[in-house]
C-alpha cells in the first residue's frame, strides 16, 4: 500500500497531540545542546505519528514520531499476544525518530514506541497477508483430497482442493476480515487417463452476507485448462463457498480442482466453519 | 634482500603481523594456563610436540574442535534436554542446530579449566534436528535427534470420504473438543492421512455431535476403529472396534505407529431414522517427529 510507504515526511505532529510535558521536556533537550545526553528517568513518554489504515504483510512500515532527544525509542508491535520489540531508532535533536517495521503475519496490529518504561499511545492498523484456504478451518460438502497439490495444465497447484462426487461446495468463515478470494478451476491432469476426455467443469465463488453479496462470474475449464476465478469487494462477506459441477455426468471419480484457493485477509487464521453456517439466504 | 629469520618465523609482515602479536602475547602471558588447557586438545588427536610448548598449547587449543557428547534418541518438543561436552578451556561454546535449513544457534555455554561445558535447551516444533557445538569457527561432530511433537489432524493435509468440517470445536456430550473433524452424508465416513513412518501415537474421543441430539430420537449409535498401515499395504496395528452412543463417547488410542506409512480412523453411524447425523473426531492429534505431515493423494488410498 501505497501509504505505508509515502516518500513525504510529517514534519511534525499534529499541535494537538504534543502535550505540554512533552513540550517542555524537549525543549529542555534543545537548550541542553546536542552534547548533553537526557537522563533516562528525565526522559518523557513518546508519541507515535497516524498510521496507514493497513498494510500488506512483508511490506515496510514507516513509524514516525517524536521522543525526548537523543533517547534510544523501542518501537513494539503487538498482534494479538504480547508486545514485542520490532525496530529500534535513535530520537534526533529535534524529538523526531523513524523507524522502519515489517509485519510477517497478517490480523490486527498495535504499535506504539517505548523508551524506558514509558509508553506512547497505541496506533492500530489492519495487516493484510494470503491465506492458503486449504489450510484453513473448512467445510467440504463431499469427499475431498484437502492441501494437496494439483496438476492443471502441466503447472502445478500446492495446497489445493481434489473435490469428487461430480459437484463441490467448499466453505470458509472470513468474518468481515478478508478483501479478496482467488483460486484456479480445472481438471486434474493425471485423471485424464480414466476420462472420455471431453469434461469441462463449472464453479463460482459466492460472498455472503445477511444475503448473498456478491459473486464472481461462472467459470469453465476443460481438460489442461487452468481458469483463474477472482472475486474482489469482500469486505463485508461473512462467509466464502466456491461451488463446482462436472458437466459430463459420465465423468464419475474424476475430482474437481480448486487450485491454490487463497484469500487476502486481515487475520492470521480464519474462524472454524459449522454445518449451520451452509445455509444460504 | 634477505629476510630476516625472526620476523620470517614468527612476525609475518603487514596485517597479520599485527593480528598475530597479540596472540603470541597472550599465550605467552598465559603460558601455565594454557599448558593446563592441553587436555581436551590432546583427548582429540593434536598433538603439542612442536614449537615452545605453551604457544604450541595455545594453537592446539584453538585448533580444537568443540565436542557434543550423545544425545537422547528423541525428545518430546518443550522439554528441557541436558547438552554437555568439550571445547578449549574457557571458550564460549554455542550450540547451533538445523532442521532441513540454516545453522542456528539454540543456547550458548561457557567451558571451564578443563574444557569441559554444559548447558540445556528446549527444543521446539518437530522433526529430526542436527545439533552441533561451535567455537569460534570451529564446528564439532554433527549428532541427530527426533524431536517429537503432537500433531492436530483437523490441520493437516488428508483425505474424506464424506463432508466434512475440519478444525472446529464439538461437543460430544458435556466437553468440547477444538481442533475436531466432523463427518456427515455417510453411513461409515472415513479419514485418511499419511504418517510416513514419523509418527508414534495417535489419541482422539470419538463421539455423536451434542448440539444435533435435539433432532435425532437417542438411539443412534456409533462404532469406530483407527489402523495404521506399512507401506506394503499389511496393518502395523489397529484399535479395535469400540462401539458408543450419545453418553458414551470412546477414547481411541493407537500405539506402534513407527512403521506405519498412512492411518485411517473409520466411523460408522448406526442412525435407524435417517436424521442426517454427524460423527465426531474429537481432537484427533498424532505424535510425529515432524513439523506437518505430508499431503494425501489418490495413489496413497489402498
Amino acid at each position: 500500500m501505497s501509504a505505508a510507504t509515502s516518500p513525504r515526511r510529517p514534519r511534525r505532529l499534529p499541535r494537538a497531540r504534543v502535550s505540554g510535558g512533552l513540550a517542555l521536556v524537549l525543549a529542555a533537550a534543545l537548550l541542553a545542546g546536542p552534547n548533553a545526553a537526557p537522563a533516562p528517568a528525565a526522559a518523557a513518554a513518546p508519541l507515535v505519528a497516524p498510521l496507514p489504515d493497513a498494510v500488506d504483510v512483508g511490506q515496510t512500515l514507516t513509524v514516525r514520531g517524536r521522543a525526548t532527544a537523543g533517547t534510544t525509542v523501542a518501537v513494539q508491535t503487538r498482534q494479538g499476544g504480547a508486545w514485542r520489540t520490532a525496530a529500534r531508532a535513535t530520537a534526533s535533536g529535534s524529538g523526531a525518530f523513524r523507524a522502519a517495521v515489517r509485519f510477517t503475519a497478517g490480523g490486527p496490529a498495535q504499535v506504539r514506541a517505548v523508551v524506558g518504561d514509558r509508553a506512547s499511545n497505541t496506533q492500530r492498523l489492519a495487516v493484510y497477508g494470503w491465506l492458503d484456504l486449504a489450510t484453513q478451518p473448512i467445510l467440504v460438502g463431499s469427499a475431498a483430497y484437502v492441501d494437496v497439490p494439483a496438476t492443471i495444465g502441466g503447472a502445478s497447484f500446492p495446497h489445493s482442493l481434489l473435490v469428487q462426487g461430480g459437484s463441490a461446495s467448499v466453505w470458509w468463515r472470513v468474518d468481515r476480515q478478508c478483501t479478496e478470494v482467488r483460486y484456479t478451476l480445472g481438471l486434474e491432469d493425471t485423471e485424464f487417463p480414466r476420462s472420455d476426455g471431453d469434461e469441462e467443469v463449472v464453479s463460482r465463488v459466492y460472498a455472503l452476507d445477511e444475503g448473498v453479496g456478491s459473486a464472481s462470474g461462472e467459470v469453465v475449464a476443460g481438460w489442461y485448462t487452468a481458469s483463474p476465478v477472482t472475486l474482489r469487494g469482500l469486505a463485508q462477506a461473512e462467509r466464502l463457498v466456491i461451488t463446482g459441477t462436472l458437466r459430463d455426468l459420465d465423468a464419475d471419480g474424476l475430482s474437481i480442482v480448486i487450485g491454490t484457493p487463497r484469500a487476502r485477509c486481515n487475520a492470521a487464521r480464519l474462524g472454524p466453519v459449522s454445518r449451520s453456517d451452509t445455509h444460504v439466504p | 634482500m634477505p629476510t630476516h629469520p625472526i620476523r620470517a618465523d614468527h612476525a609475518p609482515p603487514g596485517g597479520r603481523r599485527r593480528r598475530g602479536a597479540p596472540a603470541l602475547a597472550v599465550a605467552l602471558l598465559l603460558g601455565p594456563t594454557v599448558t593446563a588447557a592441553s587436555g581436551p586438545a590432546e583427548a582429540h588427536g593434536i598433538g603439542l610436540a612442536a614449537g615452545p610448548a605453551p604457544i604450541a598449547a595455545h594453537a592446539a587449543a584453538r585448533a580444537a574442535r568443540p565436542t557434543l557428547a550423545p544425545l537422547p534418541a528423541e525428545v518430546d518438543a518443550g522439554t528441557r534436554v541436558r547438552l554437555r561436552g568439550t571445547a578449549p578451556a574457557r571458550a564460549v561454546v554455542v550450540v547451533q542446530q538445523r532442521r532441513g535449513g540454516a545453522w542456528s544457534p539454540l543456547t550458548k555455554a561457557r567451558s571451564g579449566k578443563t574444557g569441559a561445558w554444559r548447558a540445556s535447551a528446549v527444543f521446539t516444533g518437530g522433526g529430526t534436528t542436527q545439533v552441533r557445538a561451535v567455537v569460534g569457527r570451529r564446528a564439532g561432530a554433527v549428532r541427530s535427534l527426533a524431536v517429537y511433537q503432537w500433531l492436530d489432524l483437523a490441520t493437516q493435509p488428508g483425505y474424506t470420504s464424506a463432508a466434512t468440517a475440519r478444525d472446529v470445536p464439538v461437543p460430544i456430550g458435556s466437553r468440547t473438543y477444538p481442533h475436531s473433524i466432523l463427518a456427515w452424508f455417510s453411513p461409515a465416513p472415513v479419514v485418511w492421512f499419511r504418517l510416513d513412518g514419523a509418527c508414534t501415537t495417535l489419541t482422539s474421543t470419538v463421539g455423536l455431535d451434542a448440539r444435533e441430539r435435539a433432532r435425532a430420537d437417542g438411539t443412534e449409535t456409533f462404532g469406530t476403529k483407527a489402523i495404521g498401515y506399512r507401506a506394503d499395504g499389511s496393518e502395523s496395528g489397529d484399535s479395535g472396534y469400540l462401539t458408543g452412543g450419545w453418553d458414551q463417547p470412546r477414547e481411541v488410542r493407537l500405539t506402534g505407529l513407527t512403521t506405519a506409512t498412512r492411518l485411517s480412523v473409520l466411523t460408522v453411524l448406526s442412525d435407524p431414522d435417517d436424521d442426517g447425523l454427524s460423527t465426531v473426531l474429537g481432537s484427533p492429534r498424532v505424535r510425529c517427529s515432524a513439523a506437518g505431515l505430508a499431503p494425501f493423494r489418490a495413489e496413497d488410498l489402498p
